[in-house]
């Protein structure tokens, strides 16, 4: 009998990095990095767990802008490019340090890493990365759930419904038409939840969703299970609660499991530490220093001071901090079993490029709880949300209060003096796309205008993707999300003026539907919910 | 060849005219490098790259067109120069975006009319006993703006509530004429939400009200931080019970008294000009 359940979540998500209006480019690496250190060790711990038959549930939000790009068949060969790109670096990385062994040896680490990697793209996976975590769900172990169309931040967009009602219902059927099956789970970007929402989920045919603790906490009644248990938000969609403590265990810079000395250190990179000259051929564009990936240092303290990784150090730490993690959710589960009326409920959720990529060894603490959880002794099961209303559909009805998951816990990062410029716009790209989508309701338009207007819709979506404020906030690469904001706005106006003036010129429409390929099934009759009713 | 007879009773068009027509919709309208319409892709939209003298050349395969990269840079940059996002403002408008519990962010626009008064923002607060009523609130603040900031972050006193606003020009009667009014917003609860805020209001503050339309004493609103200025032309009874917030507001939305708010000056990490008649104290700080 065990005391309680432990839902795992990994929010996958990237913004839609793809240029091939150029040959190389800078942020498409977002994406090859991902799939390197994230989302393909992720699917060999899968098929570990699987051949191994441990018995684990494990639930993976996938975005459309991810899902998209792991289907582009562009950005996979430029992935196959980066792959043979990065081999090459670490070949001349395992003759340029053959006098140092244990620099040798990591060398040549990343090299079997780079290799595996194409090995395991091309030969085994065929490309296809969604297929393979698609087997993992079709075998009961992990559960997928979809997020909004471009994770946009629904609670600054909900100045127009339909932007929201958009956002929701083509991140469904975008999931649908890579998937074959509709989703019951939604990631709601940013956790970012107001008093409302579940209505729209509802309607697109969702049963759940995750919010920040205190959403449950200042929920309109008290939730008399706390945060261990979801809460029915009136129409039967439940709120399910991120858990404080395992989230401080693993997110906390200062505490949390990944800031451990002897793990590798992702700031130490090649790609900044060696000769420009050496390292240009490699970097998208040689004017600017980036990561390669290939770091030979650990965190080994607060200083600027690091010392060489090792990583059989690291993974051992990596299985004692699994074994932590599991033992401190026993507790908690204990100390709660006995004041609920069913078993308690923890869920953990986190952003999936956390595994891999910011913390080199989190693929491998994951298999480890995922291993321990499993064992006959551990009193403690992993589950799903669907899995888990299966067993309790009945849950305490209230009202979550709006919050996200974000700094101070609402919606602060997303709107303040660096990025508050961009929420006008964004409404008035609405307002106009809402307003002539009902003026043309009942109106037949012919193939060009049509193109014309789905383009147009794709191009708004693009610009609410929450990546932008979020970027313009944290202060990383501000010139990149001011030029993209920009660009899907002004592609909006061409687009919208075009079809209004009735002058769309087909080359420039083409031009954007090469650049701007997301949301291939979109519909603009879609955009306002009931205005094309007939 | 003599063209049909246009069987309208109200547009009559000469053939030259027709012409024309034809002439420009071919113009305007044309499928331009349109090929036949493929039928409707079932599958992801691929963009299929190919190698011509080392350029890799795109083709659309819902029309045929293909592009170079360089062709396709050129179009972006083109757009992005011509079509930059600007805000087209036909009339004055206002805009209001949940922060936190205790802040939102206020929008407007009013294009570029110029006005002799100081320009407003009165925030309404709307009870929660109000709340499904479509009356306006009878309890504000205001907060002296300028025309060209267009955007600012705004303390609000009360977590959990509902808030709307209006943008508008303060006469020197006093007069508050509204050029614009906003959304209504909901600012997220707190912890603090399921514990009553409680303050004793003097007997004296109630005879006071009584006594005067305008009421110059400056009582606590049941909110640390706020004090409530009451503007009333009916008479009042004396009240001694401890206060709430949803006794207050039902007590002001019962009695027709108007309540305008203010922010106690010790709380303010930043201070701007005061306004007549306005709340004085406005409120864009980040506290």
């Amino acid at each position: 009998m065990s005391l309680g359940f432990l839902n795992i979540v990994l929010h996958a998500h990237l913004p839609y990095v793809r240029h091939p209006e150029h040959a190389r480019f800078f942020e498409e690496n977002w994406l090859f990095e991902a799939i390197t250190e994230c989302y393909l060790p992720l699917l060999n711990m899968l098929e570990r767990l699987q051949r191994d038959q441990i018995d684990f549930r494990l639930t993976l939000s996938l975005s459309p802008p991810l899902l998209t790009m792991l289907n582009d068949n562009l950005l996979q060969q430029r992935y196959v490019n980066y792959l043979a790109s990065r081999i090459e670096l670490a070949e001349r990385e395992v003759v340029r340090t053959q006098h140092h062994p244990e620099f040798n040896r990591l060398a040549k680490l990343y090299r079997r890493l780079f290799r595996s990697s194409l090995d395991r793209y091309t030969e085994h996976y065929q490309g296809d990365l969604i297929s393979a975590f698609k087997r993992h769900h079709q075998h009961g172990t992990l559960e997928l759930i979809t997020s909004a169309a471009t994770h946009g931040f629904l609670p600054l967009l909900n100045i127009n419904a339909a932007a929201v009602s958009n956002q929701i219902n083509v991140g469904v059927d975008t999931f649908k038409q890579l998937l074959g099956f509709n989703p019951t789970g939604f990631w709601l970007p940013e956790c970012g939840y107001y008093p409302g929402l579940e209505i729209l989920l509802k309607a697109a045919g969702i049963s759940y969703f995750f919010v920040d603790t205190h959403s449950i906490l200042h929920a309109s009644d008290l939730p008399q299970r706390g945060s261990y248990a979801p809460l029915d938000c009136g129409n039967h969609v439940m709120a399910f609660a991120r858990d404080p403590e395992s989230s401080q265990q693993v997110w906390c810079s200062k505490q949390g499991y990944p800031g451990d000395f002897d793990y590798r250190e992702y700031y130490r990179d090649i790609g900044f530490d060696l000769d420009l000259e050496y390292i240009a051929p490699y970097l998208p564009n040689t004017d600017n220093r980036c990561n390669t990936s290939i770091k030979y240092y650990r965190v080994t303290g607060l200083d600027s001071h690091k010392e060489i990784y090792q990583p059989h150090i690291a993974l051992a730490k990596a299985r004692k901090h699994a074994a932590d993690f599991v033992n401190k959710r026993q507790q908690q589960l204990a100390q709660q079993a006995d004041n609920l009326d069913r078993p308690p409920l923890i869920n953990a959720p986190y952003d999936a490029e956390l595994f891999g990529h910011w913390w080199f060894e989190g693929p491998y603490w994951l298999e480890q709880v995922l291993r321990l959880t499993a064992a006959k002794d551990s009193n403690l099961k992993t589950i799903s949300a669907r899995e888990y209303l299966q067993n309790y559909p009945d849950q305490q009805c209230a009202q979550p209060s709006a919050s996200t998951w974000g700094d101070q816990g609402y919606s602060s990062y997303w709107i303040n003096q660096n990025n508050d410029w961009i929420y006008p716009l964004l409404q008035q790209a609405s307002t106009q796309m809402e307003t002539f989508v009902t003026e043309l309701s009942g109106l037949s338009v012919n193939h060009l205008q049509e193109r014309a207007l789905n383009q147009a819709v794709r191009s708004i979506l693009l610009a609410q993707a929450s990546d932008w404020p979020f970027i313009m906030q944290s202060g990383t690469t501000v010139e990149y999300a001011n030029k993209r904001i920009t660009d899907y706005l002004a592609r909006f106006n061409y687009l919208y003026t075009s079809v209004r003036q009735g002058k769309i010129d087909e080359r420039y429409l083409s031009a954007l539907e090469i650049m701007d390929n997301i949301f291939p099934e979109i519909n603009f009759r879609n955009y306002c919910p009931g205005s094309f009713e007939q | 060849m003599a063209l049909p007879r246009v069987d309208s009773p109200i547009t009559v068009l000469t053939p030259e005219e027709l012409l024309e027509i034809s002439r420009d919709i071919s113009l305007n309208f044309a499928l331009k490098r349109i090929r036949p319409r493929k039928p409707k892709q079932s599958s992801f939209l691929k963009t299929e790259a190919t190698l011509i003298n080392s350029e890799p050349v795109y083709s659309n395969p819902v029309s045929d067109t293909t592009l170079t990269a360089q062709e396709l840079l050129e179009i972006s940059t083109q757009i992005r120069q011509e079509f930059t996002p600007k805000l087209l403002v036909n009339s004055p408008q206002l805009t209001l975006l949940p922060v936190d519990p205790h802040h939102l962010y206020a929008y407007w626009d009013v294009g570029e009319q110029q006005f002799n008064n100081p320009l407003i923002l009165r925030i309404y607060w709307y009870p929660p006993s109000h709340q499904n009523q479509q009356l306006s609130s009878n309890i504000w603040l205001d907060i002296p703006i300028e025309q060209s900031s267009q955007c600012k972050q705004l303390r609000v006193p009360l977590a959990d509530s509902m808030y709307s606003a209006a943008l508008g020009e303060i006469h020197a009667d006093y007069q508050f004429n509204a050029l614009a009014h906003s959304n209504t917003i909901h600012v997220p609860a707190t912890q603090n939400k399921h514990i009553p805020v409680a303050l004793h209001l003097e007997d004296n503050v109630w005879e006071l009200a009584a006594k005067s339309g305008e009421f110059e004493h400056l009582p606590h609103f049941p909110v640390q931080g706020w004090r409530i200025k009451l503007h009333s032309n009916s008479n009042l009874s004396t009240n001694n019970t401890p206060l709430t917030v949803t006794k207050l507001s039902d007590f002001l939305h019962y009695t027709e008294i108007s309540a305008q708010l203010i922010p106690e000056y010790a709380t303010m990490s930043t201070v701007l000009t005061p306004v007549s008649r306005a709340s004085g104290l406005g409120l864009g700080v980040n506290s």
